[in-house]
């Protein structure tokens, strides 16, 4: 499955400062509400926090994938944040991450949701993509560098 | 409709060939703890004990992985098993192949 049909620029943050694992996910889920209906904003945060107190989804290399399903969103969400200096995020290789790949899936698209965990997982494994995405300076090389990524990978 | 059977030595690769296979649709595989011969020579027929070595996948068990696929997945399941595992062609690193599938029951399509 391909990735960067579910990238939007608009819903990348790149550069952002260190902070809590809830601070992240507030302001990413701040930066999709500024430009989707999310509903219940503060529900979405409670379950991420309580899926991430049941096992971290720092998953290791400097990536973490917090996620969720939400009801009433009329579509598949993909907030990219990156982290040059690296945040704390109880990942399990004890190493700060530096991506955070946030995902919001509509009930009705827990497949795809199970799709793009795994190719955001694959994709992840390549230590030059993170590295390129952690020090990416704009939503645009974000962006490109997905896609460019996307090009050359299996699936 | 084929059968893929995916025999690896490699156990750090199955977690990345099943996520790989989530990824490019293959919605299900069975997974089978399994031995090879040169691992059941060496440990069980004396004259062949201490050449784990020189056996191919002698020295531990692999994985086998089996999964009913479309078969214009082939091709790709195919490309994932040596982007995540190297070079599979390489001796005693696993081996992989498909077999025609004549009538499948119970397999649900996504």
């Amino acid at each position: 499955m391909k990735l960067s049909p579910f990238v939007e620029k608009s819903l990348i943050a790149a550069d952002l400062p260190p902070g809590t694992k809830k601070e992240l996910l507030e302001k990413l889920l701040s930066l999709a509400e500024e430009h989707y209906s999310l509903g219940d904003k503060t529900k979405i945060l409670k379950d991420l926090v309580a899926r991430e107190k049941q096992s971290t989804t720092g998953i290791g290399c400097s990536i973490a994938v917090p996620h969720t399903i939400v009801d009433g969103i009329e579509k598949t969400l993909l907030i990219i944040g990156s982290v040059p200096e690296g945040t704390e995020f109880h990942a399990v290789d004890s190493k700060p991450v530096k991506v955070v790949f946030l995902l919001l899936s509509p009930p009705d698209r827990t497949r795809e949701h199970i799709k793009l965990l795994a190719r955001i997982a694959r994709i992840c494994s390549i230590e030059e993509l993170v590295e390129d995405l952690a020090g990416a300076a704009t939503a645009e090389e974000v962006l490109e560098r997905i896609t460019r990524e996307d090009e050359s990978h299996v699936g | 409709m084929e059968l893929l059977v995916i025999i690896i030595k490699q156990t750090q690769y199955l977690d990345d060939i099943l996520t790989g296979f989530v990824d490019i649709g293959i919605g299900g595989a069975t997974v089978v703890d399994s031995r090879g011969m040169g691992q059941i020579l060496t440990a069980n027929v004396p004259i062949f004990a201490g050449l784990k070595d020189l056996m191919p996948g002698g020295a531990i068990g692999n994985y086998m992985i089996v999964s009913v696929i479309e078969s214009e997945k082939v091709e790709t399941a195919l490309q994932l098993v040596n982007e995540v595992c190297g070079n599979i062609e390489e001796e005693g690193a696993g081996i992989a192949f498909t077999l025609p599938v004549n009538k499948v029951f119970g397999l649900h399509k996504e």
